[in-house]
């Protein structure tokens, strides 16, 4: 059974401690649903909020650098206005996937309109040979399909934080397509 | 299914081989969460664009009973394209505009359609 440890799960808000597994990812998905249903969101708008959440895990367990027992953790908090979804992880300061992160992060801002980034990820990834590895995508997903905003910083215990917001009072999110 | 060709599973997701008079199609049912998903889909997929080619028939992807694929799952779709134009197999994607996660996707997947009909994206 995948180790997922619930720390809270009020009304719109959802605070999990996850093992770096990829199964223990996996199985919050219905939680994400459930917390975003209660608070008010539509099903369109949970599921893609569950993949926004889905995609930041799947990064922190293929990109995180967890020391014996170190989780990761997913917090949501949804207030009538937006939902943030925030996935803390361990990371090296200087870690190339940091410098790569936020280069993504900046080319994704660069676009005036996320599906823009989507596609012009799409095109390169296609020309790429086939792996698993960094390809963006994600990122850029989480921007179109979530239509929502991504920033990070690194806290005072150097854990890489990456948000998603979600603004819910507009309509198509903060995002617009073209 | 009786006609089936052949099925492959994965996890929850389960891909299936089926013919027709005018296309091979290959189904794809449930969820593509792997962490390396092409180590499952490159073969499948491989495997359809051959019999495709043999046939010479184009090859569908239907994803319209796919209920989630990660980004990773996307990166192998993608590439898929290129490998049908390696191969010389007309590919038609088909998806659900009543799944909005899809309609936006394959929304994307709409600038790879050539104009010879070579790659085709086509919304039910």
């Amino acid at each position: 059974m995948p180790e997922v440890r619930t720390r809270r799960a009020d009304l719109g808000t959802l605070d999990l401690q996850i093992a770096p597994d990829w199964e223990a990812v996996k199985a919050v998905w219905d939680t994400c649903r459930e917390v975003l249903a209660r608070a008010g969101l539509n099903d369109d708008e949970t599921y893609q909020l569950a993949m926004v959440a889905r995609e930041l895990l799947e990064n922190a367990v293929k990109f995180g650098a967890f020391a014996e027992g170190e989780r990761i953790q997913l917090a949501i908090r949804a207030a009538a206005e937006e939902v943030v979804v925030e996935v803390k992880s361990r990371v090296g300061v200087d870690d190339a996937h940091l410098r790569r992160f936020d280069q993504a992060i900046q080319r994704i801002r660069g676009f005036q309109y996320p599906f823009e980034a989507f596609v012009e990820r799409m095109k390169i990834v296609s020309a790429q040979p086939s792996s698993d590895g960094e390809t963006g995508i994600g990122l850029t997903r989480i921007a179109y399909e979530g239509r929502s905003i991504i920033d990070f910083y690194l806290d005072e215990d150097d854990l890489l934080a990456v948000s998603a917001v979600y603004r819910r009072d507009v309509p198509g999110g903060v995002w617009r397509t073209p | 299914m009786e006609n089936t060709l052949k099925r492959w599973t994965q996890s929850s997701l389960v891909i299936t081989l089926l013919p027709s008079p005018t296309a091979l199609r290959l189904q794809w049912e449930g969820k593509s969460t792997a962490r390396e998903p092409r180590l499952f889909l490159v073969p499948v997929l491989l495997e359809a664009f051959e019999n495709a080619r043999a046939a010479a028939l184009p090859l569908v992807l239907d994803f319209t009973a796919l209920d989630y694929m990660n980004s990773s799952t996307l990166t192998s779709v993608v590439r898929a394209l290129e490998e049908s134009r390696r191969l010389a197999v007309p590919v038609v994607l088909e998806y659900s505009l009543a799944k909005r996660w899809q309609a936006l996707s394959f929304d994307a997947f709409r600038t790879f359609e050539t104009a010879d009909g070579r790659i085709k994206v086509l919304g039910k």
